[in-house]
């Protein structure tokens, strides 16, 4: 038997060591090439969405290697024993190291092939599910660019990986490595400087966040720091806290829990602390996804013509016209029109004249009062947009500066939309014709040619309302992709049901990436701490079989692993929802806006979502490790 | 009064082979006495003892603790059982290193959620009778071995138990800890009249006994009584250990 024979044997009759540390790495290199192949899908060649899925692979990548450096290390600690009679029976450290480095080569070729033959089985799904909510035909295809990019990525890793666990192994000593893990840890401390930094920077961050969008970036900021130094500072002495309440923690399985807890806390806090960003930077987004969601609605609901035509140049929008009513009576529907004539002058503001008012007027079920004066407007856009949002504040401010440089007087406002996101002012012939004199002046000014004065026609369909959203294979879609491919110099065609749909399919797309990137963490925090319980099995069995002889019954047991069990997995969801929650809660009572509470109830859904799988994650474990704890309680030994 | 009866005491494992661990074996112990059990290794000390410390059921036979029926006991009031009537050493300490030594020691009254008062007046008792007085406050890592054991003693004697169960408890330590910890379980059993059971292999630690209880292939086959000096007793067990043919290097060296 050679050298490399011993490592393969190693590995061959050593299986049951070896697979909890081989499956994580199955498992990291499965997610990651599921991803993989979903972005190299060649229908899927759309750069936007390439950008944000490369993205998310690099996401699962960083992960990948860490999932697997933990899992090499723990593997590595429960091996110290047999490396260190390795080194007694006089193993050189250069053929130790040789040894490892030739098992964790072999362990990680296996897991890539082998990964990747389960990826294949879980693209198929992720395929599937991605095609429904994309509506983009994913079929199967033989992902040889996904292959080569996994294969490489991981066969990098698991080189890097074997050298850096090289360097930890030199430094331990054989003594250490028999005497293997069981060695005392010391009482985690806080530093209290640090403590009210966190509470300062959390503070910090909630008063930001109460203030407006444009301290995002330093409510960031000082809330993730503040969040890091609560888990590692904070935690760890507000469980000081809970052990210097004696009458609180000498009592009852308290004294075994609260102890250890405070030990698990210090250990996971990093976990906890990515954990929980990650959780709170997925809920915002789909909050985020959510308040888009209804914005896009809102517009969809606030535009009363169903196709808007517009030509800048103004001179040959006829034929386009035509092309469009050829199409609807083609399609059999009825539809009234309106040609107006504006001028756009700055800001999305827009004049039209008096004369042709009426037109659109009655089309809109707007009243025509009064013959306007000279310098008279009426103004017509919708008020309630304007006034809640941040951007809407500025708008106004714009069309308030605008309507100054032309010496407009608002006579009356008209809460109506004629076009999303413009505002028109009606003015009378006579002012309407300076200025477009002076517009046009500008532009000559500029060396600009174009004529100030741009054509729109509103369609209004009355099959198609406003009120019911559309499916994206009905037919009124079908025909609204055709009227906007209407080729027109100048001109183009914009369709109300073509808008909603293209930013109804964005969402679902984000929605679908941030999902996707959701569940690896999800599927990595829950693999972290099974592995943490893994390797910490055996001294935990020690040490209950001991408190079950001197009387800790297998009750007890259950309740005092279950309860630090709980506190590992759901801490970060209970600190993420009580963030999202505040914020939330926060802004709706700052901004006062209903938008908010969409907001909440949906970032409130989005955690309940986490908070599921991890709760069948943690049933799952729970039982696995209970089971393995029974074995050793002396009452199961009867 | 009888503090332990053990009657027709026998155990069968039964498997591919069956062994016959224990067979027949009676036993009393009075309340106050301090009684050592040894034999060679595979004569069923440790299989007695997990007998009395009810974590092992008995092929037939009877067992009394205090007048009570421990194997007749629901499972779930068993671990109630021990927690409150028995208290145990074990040769590795079995501290918890995540606690401080004053917890570690009151742990079996936490756990039957005793008042903090009681709790701190039995903690500075038991801590004094033990001289750990000082090293409460601290932490596993930081006590030498022998401190470790007084400790587990102390954690073993807090809820004045009926009976004190000691498995190998100088196993782990050196000779001169050895002999602090046998004189601090010798005084226990003067001053508070703790009815104590030790299993050993160790003739020095046996020899702070009252008398010491001879096995061999699962069968009691002597007795022997301390008379005045403890030296003379430690001899006659070296010899008793000798006469049952019990290899000579399997006993520890004579420690002085």
């Amino acid at each position: 038997m050679n050298f490399r024979q011993f490592a393969l044997n190693n590995v061959k009759r050593n299986a049951r060591a070896y697979s909890a540390y081989f499956l994580s790495s199955v498992f990291a290199v499965m997610v990651f090439f599921t991803y993989a192949v979903f972005i190299f899908h060649p229908s899927l060649d759309i750069p936007g969405l390439r950008k944000v899925m490369g993205a998310a692979v690099g996401i699962a990548y960083v992960f990948s290697f860490l999932f697997v450096f933990y899992s090499i290390s723990i593997f590595l600690k429960s091996r110290n024993k047999e490396l260190g009679i390795l080194t007694i029976l006089g193993a050189q450290k250069k053929q130790i190291r040789k040894l490892i480095f030739l098992e964790n080569i072999l362990i990680g070729i296996a897991a890539i092939v082998i990964g990747m033959i389960c990826g294949l089985a879980c693209a198929k799904l992720i395929l599937l599910y991605g095609a429904n909510i994309l509506e983009i035909k994913l079929p199967f295809y033989l992902p040889l660019q996904a292959m080569g990019l996994t294969a490489g990525a991981f066969f990098v890793l698991y080189i890097v990986l074997s050298f850096s666990i090289l360097a930890f192994i030199r430094q331990k000593k054989a003594l250490e490595l028999l005497m293997g893990t069981s060695k005392p840890k010391k009482e985690p401390k806080a530093h209290i400087l640090l403590i009210l930094l966190s509470i300062g920077l959390i503070a910090t961050a909630y008063y930001f966040s109460s203030k407006s969008f444009t301290y995002m970036k330093e409510a960031l900021v000082s809330g993730i720091m503040g969040i890091y130094f609560f888990f590692t500072q904070f935690c760890v002495f507000l469980m000081r806290l809970l052990k210097r309440n004696r009458s609180f923690y000498w009592r009852g399985t308290k004294l075994l829990w609260v102890s250890e807890m405070s030990y698990k806390l210090k250990d996971n806090a990093r976990m906890f602390f990515m954990v929980t960003i990650v959780i709170i930077m997925a809920s915002s987004a789909i909050s985020l996804v959510h308040y888009m969601d209804y914005e896009t609605k809102e517009a969809y609901r606030e535009n009363p013509f169903a196709i808007t035509f517009s030509d800048r140049e103004g001179k040959d929008w006829a034929s386009g016209m035509k092309k469009i009513d050829l199409e609807l009576e083609k399609a059999g529907l009825t539809y009234e029109k309106v040609i107006s004539k504006s001028i756009w002058i700055h800001g999305g503001l827009h004049v039209i004249k008096e004369s042709d008012y009426p037109q659109l007027a009655k089309l809109l079920e707007m009243k025509v009062s009064h013959k306007l004066k000279s310098r008279e407007a009426i103004l017509i856009s919708p008020e309630s947009k304007l006034e809640n949002s941040r951007s809407g504040q500025q708008i106004e401010q714009e069309l308030k500066e605008e309507l100054s440089v032309h010496d407009l007087q608002i006579v009356q406002r008209i809460d109506k939309t004629i076009e999303l996101y413009n505002a028109f002012v009606v003015v009378n012939d006579q002012t309407y014709q300076q200025i477009e004199q002076k517009q046009r002046e500008k532009n000559q000014a500029q060396q600009n040619k174009a004529n100030p004065e741009n054509i729109s026609i509103y369609y209004f369909v009355p099959d198609w309302s406003n009120q019911k959203f559309p499916r994206s294979d009905s037919k009124q879609a079908k025909l609204s992709k055709v009227l906007e491919g209407i080729a027109h110099e100048d001109g183009h065609v914009k369709t109300r049901a073509v808008s909603y749909l293209e930013k109804q399919k964005e969402h679902s797309m984000m929605s679908f990436i941030g999902i996707l990137i959701a569940a690896i963490f999800s599927l990595a925090t829950g693999s972290f701490l099974y592995f943490k319980l893994y390797s910490d099995l055996n001294d935990d069995q020690r040490i209950y079989q001991m408190l079950s002889r001197i009387g800790l019954s297998t009750r007890e047991m259950k309740w005092t692993c279950t309860i630090q069990m709980a506190m590992l997995f759901f801490i970060p969801f209970i600190v993420a929802g009580l963030v999202s929650v505040s914020v939330s809660v926060l802004q709706v009572f700052s901004r006062s806006s209903f938008q908010a509470q969409g907001m909440l109830t949906s970032s409130l859904i989005s955690i309940t979502g986490f908070f599921v799988v991890q709760l069948v994650y943690f049933l799952i474990i729970r039982a696995l490790y209970l089971k393995e704890m029974n074995k050793v309680m002396v009452e199961s030994m009867h | 009064m009888d503090m332990l009866q053990v009657e027709h005491l026998t155990k069968f494992y039964t498997g591919k082979v069956t062994h016959k661990a224990l067979s027949d074996i009676n036993l009393t112990i009075e309340k106050g006495e301090f009684v050592g059990i040894m034999g060679p290794s595979g004569s069923g000390k440790t299989t007695l003892l997990n007998m009395v410390s009810t974590i092992d059921t008995p092929t037939s036979g009877e067992i009394y603790i205090n007048g009570k029926q421990p194997l007749r006991l629901k499972k779930s009031d068993l671990s109630i059982f021990r927690r409150r009537e028995l208290g145990f050493v074990f040769q590795d300490f079995n501290l918890l290193d995540t606690l401080t030594i004053a917890e570690n020691i009151v742990l079996p009254l936490t756990l039957d959620k005793k008042s903090i008062r009681e709790m701190d007046q039995k903690l500075q008792e038991v801590a004094e009778k033990l001289g750990i007085t000082e090293i409460l406050k601290k932490r596993t890592y930081e006590v030498s071995g022998g401190q470790k054991q007084r400790a587990a003693i102390a954690r073993a004697i807090i809820h004045s138990p009926s009976l004190l169960l000691a498995d190998e408890p100088t196993g782990n330590l050196d000779s001169k800890s050895a002999r602090t910890v046998m004189e601090m379980m010798e005084s226990i059993n003067q001053e508070d009249q703790t009815t104590t059971m030790l299993v050993t292999h160790d003739a020095q630690a046996a020899s702070y006994c009252h008398r010491v209880v001879f096995i061999k292939d699962g069968q009691l086959v002597n007795q022997i009584y301390k008379g005045e000096n403890r030296q003379t007793f430690f001899q006659e067990i070296i010899d008793m250990l000798s006469l049952l043919g019990g290899n000579a290097h399997e006993l520890s060296s004579i420690r002085v």
